[in-house]
């Protein structure tokens, strides 16, 4: 698809909603990254799941890409996290990628794009991110069952590990809820407000 | 009818707005309009505060139709007497 094609499709998706939020985004941005933490051993409590595979890139370019997504952009990206030794959970339903969801198996510290700050872990944990569901595959528990079979694999399969990492948007409120359901531990949260122009980045633990 | 399916009715009767839905053991995510994953994490809510209970992980992964949120509610409050 051509980039004025895809210009085209995405102005054809927008509607006065989109439009209106993304005005007032023009003033105003607040944003909220939460993270969380599993023990090891309380993932090792959780069950694989059979019909997920470790590392597919046959599932992945399985991908049926949106309106106005570049399928060659993305399998690009994803070929790099591969080759970088990043690894990825995914499932495929009819052929095509229904869910995926990727992992890294040491990391020190991170980049959040949502609130433009880098946090530092400690003890270099596993960190999972980056979940997708296809929106066609949405309602039938994929991401829960995807969670829970991530954190076992991953807490099974890199020795030495204490705690497996993962970041939620505070109102990415599905996602929020099975992450807090399955017992996963809050550690702190990090903010990101703009009024016009003036920016403000900060950090706070155990905010409700 | 049981209480607890009566009980059942009125909550999803209430949540979705819809005094005349007769709920079947059968139904699903496509069978009420509104009854998506934000509406279920909402009902589920909902559910847990009527019935005074907590849902376990394993159970939240059964609670899929009418029926399985029926039986889970039923071995729970029975487990709870």
């Amino acid at each position: 698809m051509s980039d004025a094609a895809r210009l085209i499709a995405r102005l054809r998706r927008l509607t006065w909603k989109k439009v209106g939020r993304r005005a007032r985004r023009l003033f105003y941005h607040f944003a909220e990254d939460r993270i969380y933490r599993v023990p090891v051993e309380e993932a090792l409590e959780f069950d694989e799941v059979r019909e997920f595979r470790f590392d597919s890139w046959d599932d992945l370019q399985a991908y049926v890409p949106g309106p106005g997504e570049s399928r060659e952009a993305l399998l690009t990206l994803w070929r790099g996290r591969l080759d970088a030794g990043e690894h990825v959970y995914t499932r495929t339903e009819s052929g095509r990628l229904a869910i995926y969801g990727w992992m890294i198996e040491r990391q020190s510290s991170c980049f959040l794009t949502d609130v433009h700050q880098r946090m530092e872990m400690p003890e270099a944990p596993a960190v999972t991110y980056d979940f997708f569901t296809a929106p066609e595959f949405r309602n039938r528990d994929f991401y829960p069952q995807l969670l829970m079979h991530s954190l076992r694999h991953t807490a099974a399969r890199i020795p030495g590990l204490r705690w497996i990492y993962m970041c939620v948007r505070a109102d990415d409120t599905v996602p929020r809820w099975w992450v807090e359901r399955l017992g996963a531990h809050y550690c702190e949260s990090y903010f990101y407000r703009r009024v016009l122009w003036r920016e403000e980045k900060w950090r706070a633990e155990l905010t409700a | 009818m049981t209480p607890t399916d009566q009980r059942l009715q009125a909550v999803f009767r209430e949540f979705f707005g819809d005094d005349s839905l007769q709920l079947r053991d059968g139904m699903t995510f496509s069978d009420i309009d509104g009854w998506d994953s934000l509406a279920h994490m909402n009902l589920i809510n909902a559910l847990e505060a009527e019935f005074g209970l907590k849902f376990s992980v394993r159970e939240l992964m059964r609670m899929k139709s009418v029926g399985t949120i029926r039986q889970v509610l039923t071995a729970k409050a029975s487990s709870h007497v």
